[in-house]
């Protein structure tokens, strides 16, 4: 049966009905009807016993009903003769006028009873409900809704019903909800579970329908938005399969099911429980990350399988693709569990690159290609083409073969040795390429390294040990035989004079890291703490660091003998440069994205549209994507990202991008949405300019590796190494009274450099020697002119670099410095504004910058804890936990006894938080504060609580003490006593990395500008000998670390600050509580009211504190601090001094005046306030007029404080 | 002067505009003035596209540029009844 058969058999049907009912006449009008089915189902029921008369004015009715033997007295096709059968006087036969609707005439049998689609489907639905309504009620339920539904048409629902009817009833559920497209709607397998939601999913279907047919632009981003998030990849093709059918619903080729379009539109949630809401992409985890947690976790054996699978994808890379690919493991799973992805980017590039030059008699090569830097040769490397030479042991081999003398024999054995260590990593050379880490996890591998790289060492130590005998042996041919040996396992990049050098992944100074990372991790595992093992994780899931800071090669693409100091990485390979050029590297990005974020914070309306433009970037893409992954926060509706760079000889760019970025981030940016929000351009900027005469401003402004260096010879050490952290050594350096931080070498390391130095004494380590200048510094001026925030990102940029703005973020993303200006102040003014008004004081915006100044000074990412809420809400914890800080480093600095010399550290870097566990709460602010005295160096640990609630984090009682922040300060001071040499856990892993973290911060603290340059010699002499790892038995400072809390407590009355005491905590461990109030900070200080002074005496009044241009901090009050030696009753006795408290107004006077009343004074008290008739002009004690008139004082240029 | 049945056809053919009649069902279930299937088909209530064809009808008696006569049938004229009278 089809369509028109049946609607002709309901049509039948009803009309039996009608004529039975006894009805004059029906008028039907129903499109679906055709003359050839529905004139012999009518002539049907006339067989049947119906009497009717039948007008069908259908097109080829007449043919019809002749076919139908219908005879003309009761069969016409005109309305004139149904007109007449009407108007015929006894006839009681029902008269049926089959018709378009159109027909003239039509009208004056309106009053027959219609029958429309509507009738039909009603019947239709009843027949359906009768049929299918036996399976379940549900079914009966259905058939009920779909009968009343005018939004499906009797064609639609005869349509369903036919794809239903003859079906087995278990066919049936299923198929009625998989024919759902045949009434207008999505298939939905969920639609008939019950008869209740029938309704509401319903509509849920028609809505979804609508927004996928017109799928507008916003739709179809959301659509994209939500597969990029999905990172399930059986999830994320399911979505990507469903989206290629909403395409094609759209040409009415395929059908999306509903459940399947509402995770696409983000209206349900993706099977499996993994979001695509607009939560941030979730991390899969990287190869990196797996392998740091399975050797730290002692299940390196588990990564063996990794690796196996990370090898058997990498032979079956694409070798011409140009794109970094993303390769999907499973991570190491415990029985029974199914193992989570991880994932490794691979640059095919840089891999076939190192394929090529290595192998077992290819030991590296030089390369002449073209580009202009280094991603740029790698990128474009044309195979045999471009390789110029491949290093080979050939001469090396021949000089060991031709003398039998011993130093040559050992030296020959060693080769050989390291020869064989090497080729047994051969087949690992790709992974190494990769994920070197993974390679170094497994510990099979791990041996094979470990043996490479101490062959290696035995190998140059034997060269440096014969070098004269060799010297005997083969006179001048020394040189090229040690230059041989240098350049094993280099890879040369040679282009327009410009020479960079690459380590092949088998050379054993880029494993040796990866290596020694898990060789120690694995024999110190029992002894590390839990806290310590997550902290491993996390940074050896990051790069470890590079400590190669140079290497040093024979005279090769010129006349002489080189030295190409480290630059950056290019996948995890480190390169190196012969002249000062931009790295490569991302670091930064995650720095520059936390910064974009506070920014919008500060300044909301830059969301709609957020200007960003990036000077300089090796590659604008992470910034792409940052904006991406902002926008699918929420975080800004609109961006125009300005990549502007200096000039390169090509002109168009390639984005560091794999297919998946690419996807995710043309989502935003593509060129074809209506009203394009997210834009992307690039500029080229003359090479005499920092940026365009014309450049747009912007709201961020972030510059990268403006700064030239200058290779710098390193001094010779050489001290042990450790894996997670380069080491490093302060050095002051006369010329200039500068304090360098140089890198400081050991283990293979130094032997590399000493061989190098064989055959030139330039060959040396060297490193980069980067300040900014004055030329730079005004560039960078001019240029922050341009944007609300200017960042800096530079391999090094001084901590005193001043641009005049406000500093307000300073610190270190891998292996740059960050460091972020404000053009404008206010933001941050106003939260200090808004906290220090509810200390009765009146503080002016010249204070607060003042203030500000001298925050940033101390602070590194301080300040940004000061700025408001994105609804311009200001944390008044945070603003009084940097309030704190500041409090209690200029109290250490002040109460310094004579003859001693105080440093103060801010511990509020991420590393600081990151390496001595402390807590990511502004809250809580951590310094270190240094005494050197004659009895040495003592070092503080100091916790500092600013929030009045500081009784709950510590509690005293008969002298001993306990509580959360004892715990921290308590903690931190057994770190300390690791990094000094002096506690049990000395010899960790960790240990010498927090080393590191100590001596970088205090570099960052001696490096500002309110050091003299004896202060800082001393300071560098006293810390290198404090952090020696084996101090020489004269060493000047014997070290002793101490533990300090300081709470401090804004706006208390002195009188209530309790003395200091030293209490004992966990095992008996002494720790001093010095409680303080803001009297360290003048700004914060009470004004003290203005007294009446007797008639006739000249004395001037006392008048508030002086409110001019803050310079050096003020000597100590010792009513508020006292010194942490000092016991309590010592503290009790120095109690608040007189002179400091509120002086009453009311003093006494020998005349009448006037009692105007009470006022609040200083610390919640009162005071008297009269009104002197003898001195109209004298001014009430009233802060804010004091405000005020020292504002007219600053605006008519006097600063005295005379009143 | 044209029927009401050829007006809406002039309608359709040169504006694509549906009114809604009988004639017009496929091309709206279909989305496509050319009545093959071209997207999903779409849920359609048939009796409201009638009233919508009845409501055009009525507007255009209304503004004068329809005349109805006794045997059911409107003309669309191009000048408006009032103008025409006058």
């Amino acid at each position: 049966m089809n369509l028109h058969d049946l609607v002709a058999d309901l049509l039948s049907g009803e009309v039996g009905d009608l004529n039975a009912a006894g009805e004059l006449g029906v008028i039907v009008e129903v499109p679906q009807l055709r003359a050839d089915s529905a004139v012999p189902a009518l002539k049907s029921i006339i067989d049947g016993g119906a009497d009717l008369r039948l007008a069908f004015l259908l097109e080829g009715g007449e043919l019809a009903g002749q076919a139908a033997g219908l005879a003309d007295d009761i069969f016409d096709v005109s309305v004139e003769r149904a007109e007449k059968w009407r108007n015929e006087r006894g006839l009681e036969a029902t008269i049926v006028v089959v018709a378009a609707g159109d027909e003239a005439r039509l009208s004056s049998l309106r009053d027959f009873v219609p029958v429309t689609p509507a009738t039909l489907k009603r019947r239709l639905a009843a027949r359906a409900k009768a049929r299918f309504g036996e399976v379940n009620e549900v079914q009966a339920g259905w058939w009920d809704v779909l009968g009343s539904d005018t939004l499906i048409s009797l064609t639609q629902l005869a349509d369903y019903f036919l794809a239903l009817d003859g079906k087995p009833q278990l066919d049936v559920v299923d198929q009625a909800t998989q024919e759902l497209p045949r009434i207008g709607l999505l298939p939905d397998p969920e639609l008939l579970n019950s008869r209740k939601q029938i309704p509401r999913r319903l509509a849920a279907n028609r809505d979804v329908l609508q927004r996928l047919q017109t799928l507008s632009d916003t739709d179809r981003k959301l659509i994209q938005n939500n597969i990029g998030k999905e990172v399930d990849p059986a999830a994320r093709a399911e979505l990507q399969a469903g989206f290629r059918r909403v395409q094609q619903l759209r040409r009415g080729k395929a059908t999306p099911a509903l459940g399947e379009a509402q995770r696409l539109l983000g209206l349900r949630k993706t099977e499996g429980g993994s979001s695509t809401s607009r939560s941030r992409k979730p991390k899969i985890p990287t190869v990196a990350e797996t392998a740091a947690t399975a050797v730290v976790d002692g299940n390196d054996d588990a990564l063996e399988a990794v690796l196996d699978d990370l090898e058997v994808q990498l032979e079956e890379l694409d070798e011409s693709s140009l794109k970094p690919v993303r390769l999907g493991l499973s991570a190491p799973a415990d029985e029974g569990e199914s193992a989570q992805e991880i994932q490794v980017q691979a640059r095919t590039d840089l891999v076939n690159l190192m394929a090529r030059l290595t192998g077992a008699d290819a030991f590296g090569g030089h390369v002449r290609g073209n580009g202009d830097g280094v991603e740029e040769i790698i990128r474009r490397f044309a195979g045999d083409a471009d390789v110029r030479h491949v290093w080979t042991l050939d001469l090396v081999r021949e000089m060991l073969e031709v003398s039998a003398v011993p130093g040559v024999v050992e030296l020959r054995e060693r080769l050989t040795a390291y020869v064989a260590a090497r080729e047994a990593l051969l087949p690992k050379l790709r992974a190494l390429a990769v994920a070197p880490l993974l390679v170094a996890g497994a510990p099979a591998t791990r041996a094979q390294l470990l043996d490479l790289v101490a062959r290696y060492q035995d190998l140059l130590a034997a060269v440096d040990a014969n070098f004269q005998t060799l010297m005997d042996e083969f006179g001048g041919d020394v040189d090229s035989f040690v230059g041989d040996i240098l350049k094993l396992d280099v890879v040369l990049l040679e282009t327009d004079g410009r020479t960079m050098a690459l380590l092949t992944p088998l050379h054993p100074l880029y494993v040796w890291h990866f290596a020694e990372f898990c060789r120690i991790v694995d024999e110190q595992r029992e002894r590390l703490s839990e806290r310590d093992h997550s902290l491993i994780k996390d940074v050896a899931a990051e790069d470890l660091p590079n400590f190669l800071s140079s290497v040093s090669l024979p005279a090769i693409t010129g006349p002489s003998a080189s030295v190409l100091p480290f630059v950056g990485r290019i996948g995890p390979v480190p390169y190196f440069a012969s002249m000062s050029e931009r790295s490569g590297s991302p670091d930064g990005v995650a720095t520059a994205e936390r910064l974009l974020r506070a920014y919008l914070d500060v300044f909301p309306p830059a969301a709609e549209g957020l200007r960003l433009t990036v000077l300089d970037a090796p590659d604008p893409s992470p910034y792409l994507l940052m904006l991406t992954d902002m926008a699918q926060d929420g975080l800004i509706s609109g961006a125009h990202l300005l990549a502007l760079r200096h000039p390169r000889r090509k002109v168009g760019t390639d984005l560091g991008l794999d297919a998946d970025e690419e996807e995710r981030v043309a989502q935003c940016f593509r060129a074809t949405s209506d009203a394009r929000r997210f834009t992307f351009e690039i500029a080229d900027v003359p090479e005499h300019r920092m940026l365009p005469a014309e450049v747009p401003s912007a709201h961020v402004l972030i510059a990268i590796d403006q700064t030239e260096g200058t290779p710098r010879r390193l001094r010779e050490l050489d001290q042990p190494l450790q894996p997670l952290v380069s080491a490093r050594r302060l050095r002051y350096r006369p010329v200039g009274h500068r304090v360098e931080l140089e890198a400081a070498h050991g283990g293979p390391f130094a032997s590399y450099y000493r061989v190098a130095q064989r055959i030139g004494s330039s060959l040396g380590a060297n490193d980069w020697d980067r300040h900014q200048g004055e030329t730079l510094v005004k560039r960078l001026r001019d240029g922050s002119r341009h944007a609300h925030w200017f960042v800096l990102a530079d391999r090094r940029i001084d901590r005193d670099l001043d641009l005049d703005l406000l500093r307000i973020f300073t610190g270190r993303d891998g292996d740059r410095d960050v460091v972020a200006f404000a053009r404008y102040a206010d933001p941050f003014r106003r939260a200090l504004r808004e906290v220090a008004s509810q200390y009765n004081v009146a503080i002016d915006d010249y204070q607060l910058d003042a203030l500000l100044d001298e925050l940033t000074q101390l602070l590194d990412a301080g300040v940004l804890w000061l700025r408001t809420s994105r609804d311009g809400a200001v944390d008044h914890n945070a603003v009084k936990g940097v309030l704190g800080t500041l409090i209690a480093s200029r109290w250490w600095r002040d109460t310094t006894p004579n003859g001693h010399r105080r440093l103060v550290i801010s511990l509020d870097d991420s590393a600081a938080r990151k390496w001595l566990h402390l807590a990511d709460d502004p809250r809580r602010a951590d310094l270190l504060g240094l005494d050197y005295g004659p009895d040495g160096l003592q070092v503080a640990a100091i916790e500092v609580k600013a929030v009045e609630a500081a009784n709950a984090e510590y509690h005293v009682k008969d002298g001993r003490i306990s509580g959360d922040a004892v715990g921290q300060v308590l903690s931190t001071r057994a770190l300390l006593l690791d990094v000094f040499g002096l506690g049990p856990g000395a010899d960790l892993v960790t240990s010498p990395a927090r080393r590191e973290l100590v001596r970088a911060n205090a570099f960052r603290e001696l490096s500002k500008g309110r050091y003299e340059a004896d202060e800082r010699k001393l300071w560098v002499e006293v810390l290198e000998a404090a952090l020696a790892v084996d101090p020489p038995a004269d060493a000047a400072a014997t070290v002793d670390v101490t533990a300090h809390l300081v709470d401090v407590r804004i706006g208390a009355n002195p009188a209530t600050l309790p003395p200091a005491v030293t209490a004992l905590a966990e095992d008996n461990v002494p720790v001093v509580v010095t409680v303080l109030n803001e009297r360290e900070v003048d700004e914060l200080r009470p004004p003290t009211p203005p007294t009446v002074e007797p008639e006739n005496d000249d004395t001037p009044p006392a008048g508030p504190p002086d409110v001019g241009p803050p310079g050096p901090a003020p000597p100590c009050d010792p009513a508020t601090a006292v010194q942490p030696e000092a016991t309590a009753p010592d503290v009790a006795a120095t109690a608040a001094r007189d002179d400091e408290d509120p002086v009453p107004a009311s003093a006494t006077v020998g005349r009448p005046v006037a009692h105007l009343g009470t006022a609040e004074a200083a610390y919640g008290e009162h005071e008297q306030i009269d009104f002197d008739p003898e001195k109209p002009d004298e001014e009430l004690p009233n802060a804010h007029l004091d405000h005020r008139r020292d504002r007219q004082r600053q605006d008519t240029g006097h600063e005295s404080d005379s009143p | 002067m044209l029927q009401f049945g050829e007006f809406l056809d002039r309608l359709r053919d040169s504006f694509g505009i549906l009114a809604g009649r009988a004639q017009d069902d496929d091309a709206v279930r279909t989305c496509n003035l050319a009545g093959a299937q071209w997207t999903s088909t779409c849920s359609i209530a048939e009796e409201d596209l009638r009233l919508n064809v009845e409501a055009l009808r009525a507007a255009v008696l209304e503004t004068g540029y329809g005349r109805e006569y006794a045997d059911g049938q409107t003309v669309i004229v191009s000048t408006p009844e009032s103008e025409s009278v006058r």
